[in-house]
């Protein structure tokens, strides 16, 4: 199982890195924000993608809607801090799959990332 | 044909017939020497005839036209050679090269010890100690390699007859094929660890290391996988690992022994405050002195204990021996003829006690007190941020992180109490405080139980049992008459300080310890 990170910020990336080695996942690339997130996803080939809202050069959302437009099935889960209803229904028009707000526990990170794969395998 | 001159020239055959030489005299009429007498000469000695020959004449007879024979003397020029035969080179086993190197040092050794002479002096920064002489082997380990006996290549003389090559000897080493095995590549693998014999033609690996002398520097260090068996001693300062069993037969000086299963002195250890016995299972010894023992089961000693630290994690079951000085910490019962001295050794026995495991308890208790307080830290640190209105993406990232950092120490946390939860119940169920004295409990000896340390004012006439009574008391049973008396009467009490306090530990922990 391939997976990529897309976080400005290193620690968050480094937590989510260190989630998924406890879920046994070690295939994992990481990107700085959704223009390194897109130079990266054609040789990278990822079976999910955690990407960030808020990030410098291309925002989570604008790399969503970029990407959709050549992949419409690898799940998305967008771990952001905004939980207004309105952005989340946004971001699922987008063409992402699930959703985590931040501040989450290593848990509920964990539980989305299972519950999404499991919903993918169904 | 002039008779003369043709007495003059020749061509000789070499007598390993490699080399037909033209030889060609003073006094010989220059015009008489052309090719075809030289042709007709090497015909007549069966020289094999053909252009390389026609060629060499040619070469010989413009060298002789520049060759002044008065001044020079006799011209000899070859003209022809043969091909030599190469013998066949014979079989060898060729070892590893660290085990050829174990195996030089041996002999290098052998003829030192012969000749009563040390090491060299270049060697003489090298500690012995750390090189063995014993060519230690793991199943699996390739030992080295066969090389096959060559045919050689056939030669041809100079008349066009084969020369024939001297086919190689097979190598003679015999493997044993219990223990090696021998691949069609000529690999020589250890099918089993142990050490590897090389004796006169033939090649095994005993899985007991057998040393017939002392371990000391003809033998160097010895870390052997199998049983070791030692038919004199241990030198002082050398090593001795096995992951088996060892056996001396003689004494033992300041010397380390560590085995993963039992130690057997047939003497003893006089370990002058430096040696050390480390058994997995049982230590069974004539007598311990001055040294250090840790032992992962049961400790038998037929004769005396004396002044050494010893921690049995099972029994000391020694009814005749003597414990005399030193410190002898027990987690299930300690049988022994006597405690103690006359002349008042300070002799220390602390029944029902895992001193091998408490530092191990101590260290952990040391780690979970810092993964409590991190996580602790970081769920302040949340408060704080919690306390404070202002959202921002900054704080829910910093939230998340302290969440990760807690959640973490606490999932480290979880191993380490179940850890030493088994650990105590362990040594809850190992736990036996009874000390069995069949003779003499001497004055001045001090025993250690249930959180209490008793220094007899008195020697008490055995045999006698102390343990610990209903409520954790201290008793003295007389085995003769069966009469109990506190151990408060005869001896002075007071609270045992180097006990392990059970109230270091987490609340959930402190019952089960």
């Amino acid at each position: 199982m391939k997976i990529m990170l897309v976080d400005d910020s290193k620690t968050m990336r480094s937590i989510q890195k260190s989630v998924l080695g406890q879920l046994g996942y070690s295939e994992i690339e990481e990107a700085c924000d959704g223009q390194d997130a897109l130079s990266k996803v054609g040789a990278f080939q990822p079976d999910l993608l955690l990407v960030d809202w808020n990030m410098p050069n291309m925002d989570g959302i604008t790399f969503v809607k970029n990407y959709r437009q050549s992949n419409k099935t690898t799940p998305i889960i967008m771990v952001t801090t905004e939980s207004e209803k309105s952005r989340v229904i946004e971001a699922i028009k987008a063409g992402v799959n699930n959703y985590v707000v931040k501040p989450f526990t290593p848990d509920a990170l964990s539980q989305r990332i299972t519950e999404t794969l499991s919903k993918k395998a169904a | 044909m002039d008779t003369q001159d043709d007495n003059l020239i020749s061509v000789k055959v070499s007598s390993d017939r490699l080399e037909a030489t033209l030889a060609i005299m003073p006094g010989i009429d220059r015009n008489y020497v052309t090719s075809d007498v030289v042709l007709a000469k090497a015909v007549a000695q069966a020289v094999q005839t053909g252009s390389a020959l026609t060629k060499q004449i040619s070469e010989a007879l413009i060298a002789f036209g520049d060759y002044d024979l008065m001044e020079l003397g006799a011209f000899q020029y070859v003209i022809a050679k043969g091909q030599a035969s190469e013998d066949g080179q014979d079989g060898q086993f060729a070892l590893e090269t660290e085990l050829a190197a174990i195996q030089q040092l041996s002999k290098k050794r052998a003829v030192q010890a012969e000749k009563n002479t040390k090491a060299d002096e270049d060697d003489e920064h090298l500690d012995h100690r750390e090189r063995s002489v014993i060519m230690v082997v793991k199943a699996g380990q390739r030992l080295g390699q066969i090389k096959h006996a060559t045919d050689g290549t056939d030669g041809t003389d100079v008349c066009g007859n084969t020369i024939s090559a001297k086919p190689g000897l097979q190598a003679s080493l015999q493997f044993d094929s219990q223990s090696i095995e021998c691949h069609d590549n000529g690999a020589v693998i250890a099918k089993i660890a142990g050490q590897l014999l090389l004796e006169g033609d033939s090649a095994h690996i005993n899985p007991t290391l057998v040393i017939n002398e002392y371990v000391d520097y003809s033998t160097g260090n010895i870390d052997f996988p199998g049983k070791v068996e030692v038919f004199e001693g241990i030198r002082d300062c050398f090593e001795v690992v096995s992951g088996q069993s060892i056996t001396v037969s003689g004494l033992v000086e300041a010397a380390d022994l560590v085995a993963a299963r039992d130690i057997e002195l047939h003497g003893g250890i006089s370990g002058r405050d430096k040696g050390t016995l480390h058994a997995g299972r049982d230590i069974h010894a004539h007598y311990l002195n001055a040294a250090v023992c840790k032992v992962g089961r049961d400790l038998i000693v037929e004769k005396e204990i004396c002044d050494c630290t010893v921690v049995v994690t099972g029994s000391v079951r020694s009814p005749s021996s003597r414990i005399m000085g030193g410190h002898v910490s027990v987690l299930g019962t300690c049988e022994c003829g006597q405690v103690g001295s006359e002349a008042g050794a300070h002799t220390i026995l602390s029944l029902g006690r895992a001193d091998a495991l408490d530092g191990l308890v101590r260290d952990t208790l040391k780690l979970i007190g810092k993964l409590s307080a991190k996580a602790a830290k970081a769920k302040a640190q949340m408060q704080e941020l919690n306390d404070n209105p202002e959202a921002s993406s900054l704080k829910a990232e910093m939230m998340t992180s302290l969440k990760f950092e807690a959640s973490e120490a606490e999932s480290k946390k979880k191993p380490l109490m179940a850890a030493l939860e088994g650990t105590y119940k362990l040594i809850e169920e190992k736990s036996e405080p009874t000390l069995t004295v069949q003779g003499l409990l001497c004055q001045g000896s001090e025993i250690r139980a249930g959180g209490h340390k008793a220094v007899f004012t008195q020697s008490i006439q055995g045999p006698l049992t102390i343990r610990l009574d209903e409520i954790g008391e201290m008793v003295c049973v007389d085995l003769k008459s069966g009469s109990v008396t506190p151990v408060k009467n005869m001896a002075k009490l007071s609270p045992d300080e180097s006990s392990f306090s059970r109230q270091e530990l987490p609340a959930g922990l402190r019952k089960a310890a």
